[in-house]
């Protein structure tokens, strides 16, 4: 566990420069938004996900998040194809603000590319 | 040396909504592949109303209305509410870079920044207007214009605001699907109580021409910046028709259901201090939309300040018991009254009811 002026930051993540996260387990990689994003975006209303079984390319803009009026970028922290998504999200959204580290907020895919453009693990 | 940024502006002709949005959409992306300056659109719609991208339109909108009164209607890229335009409401777009010197940084930053813009504009029309937390301009309690915005390709934004010269409120509730079209004159006395135009607060029929040079100078001198003003090129005008086509024409794009489920309802409490009645629109778990009216005495801004703090937050119960109890002014005043919790629970409308 990691606090970095104010945001919770674990150490087990790697962090992209666009504010997701990546968890690697095995072959599969879970992604996220960081506690900065959220603290800075405010209560998240809508989160446009991709579909499972889309090809992501590391560092696409690859969904949507809403907070209030504002709409920002979810960037493919890294390359691979997506197969599962969290469906909780379709219904509460604030598992974002609530626990962000661990609510995997955008999918799970196969990944590569790791090293690109992260900051560091 | 002051710096240049482009200026479309069009005041004399009211443009489509598809136009419209289409060239609003086009800036963020010039100045991010077409090596453009920031770019600031000024002009006017026709009657017409857009969601925000991710709202559901159906159950935003009285669809049969729009058509029948030729309300011409769409989606938006930029997020938030529904939004009604006019030749009397002043569209304005801005693509810009968001490390462009004196933006302010941060999702919050970016809307205090030209907060700032569109006060000194009201101002120089002699209206003082202030920020209201986290996306409107006030007038004494009153909503003058509303803000959104986009992040884009790279570092490029779009931003949106609809700045209230006029405003037909009867239009406003004839077409829109708000909990408070059961009691048509109540509804129309709460959005009078919410919102005001230019020419309302000055009592005078002041021009869309002169509050389009009040952004106009505003923005120059909040950024110590000079316009020029200019026309699509050939690239801009390529992306325009791209989007029209891609978007604002496309059924796909304006009925899309990418959205989360939108329910409406009344809550109803007898308290000791009487009567309070609450309007409610949900966008999934969030709260889009809250009137408060009832028995008691307030002020509009107080009760106003209260419905901003809620709107757009989650609807649960922890979450609004947070942003009630920070409403401190509100609390005084209603000690004895307890916002419910259960706002799940009120009884949902049918679609168009």
């Amino acid at each position: 566990m990691a606090d970095i002026k104010g945001y919770n930051m674990p150490d087990e993540l790697y962090y992209h420069k666009d504010h997701s996260w990546a968890r690697v387990e095995g072959t599969k990689v879970t992604v996220g938004m960081n506690d900065f994003f959220q603290k800075e975006s405010g209560d998240i209303v809508f989160v446009d996900l991709p579909e499972e079984e889309d090809d992501v390319e590391q560092g696409e803009i690859c969904g949507k998040i809403q907070s209030r009026k504002w709409i920002g970028k979810l960037v493919a922290p890294v390359s691979g194809e997506i197969v599962e998504i969290n469906e909780e999200l379709e219904e509460d959204t604030s598992l974002i603000n609530t626990d962000p580290s661990r609510s995997k907020n955008s999918r799970r895919g196969k990944g590569k590319g790791l090293r690109d453009e992260y900051y560091s693990k | 040396m002051p710096q240049y940024w482009r200026l479309f502006k069009n005041h004399l002709r009211p443009v489509s909504a598809a136009k419209g949005l289409a060239v609003d959409d086009t800036l963020p992306q010039s100045v991010a592949h077409n090596n453009s300056p920031p770019i600031l659109n000024l002009y006017t719609f026709v009657p017409s109303v857009n969601v925000g991208k991710y709202q559901d339109i159906e159950s935003a909108l009285k669809l049969d209305r729009c058509r029948a009164r030729g309300i011409e209607f769409s989606r938006r890229s930029t997020g938030g509410g529904t939004v009604i335009m006019g030749p009397d409401i002043v569209a304005l777009g801005l693509g810009i870079n968001v490390d462009y010197p004196g933006l302010k940084k941060g999702v919050g930053g970016v809307f205090e920044s030209l907060s700032l813009v569109l006060i000194r504009a009201l101002g120089k029309l002699g209206i003082q207007a202030y920020f209201q937390p986290k996306n409107d301009l006030e007038v004494g309690g009153k909503k003058i214009a509303g803000l959104s915005a986009a992040s884009e390709e790279g570092k490029s934004l779009l931003f949106h605001t609809s700045l209230l010269v006029d405003f037909d409120i009867a239009l406003m509730t004839d077409i829109m699907n708000t909990p408070l079209i059961k009691i048509r004159d109540k509804g129309y006395n709460c959005f009078s109580q919410r919102m005001t135009t230019i020419r309302q607060e000055l009592g005078q029929d002041v021009p869309v021409s002169k509050a389009m040079e009040a952004v106009q100078e505003a923005f120059e001198e909040e950024f110590n910046i000079c316009f020029k003003e200019d026309t699509p090129d050939a690239w801009e005008k390529k992306t325009i028709q791209r989007f029209i086509e891609e978007r604002y024409t496309n059924p796909e794009w304006i009925f899309s259901h990418k959205h989360p489920r939108a329910r409406m309802g009344i809550g109803q409490i007898k308290s000791k201090g009487g009567l309070l009645e609450i309007y409610l629109s949900l966008s999934g778990g969030s709260i889009e939309n809250v009137l408060i009216t009832g028995d008691f005495f307030s002020t509009s801004e107080n009760i106003h300040r209260l419905e901003n703090a809620l709107k757009w937050t989650s609807a649960r119960k922890e979450s609004i018991e947070k942003n009630h109890s920070e409403t401190e002014s509100f609390c005084l005043i209603f000690r004895n009254i307890s916002i419910s919790p259960g706002i799940p629970n009120l009884p949902p409308f049918a679609k168009g009811d």
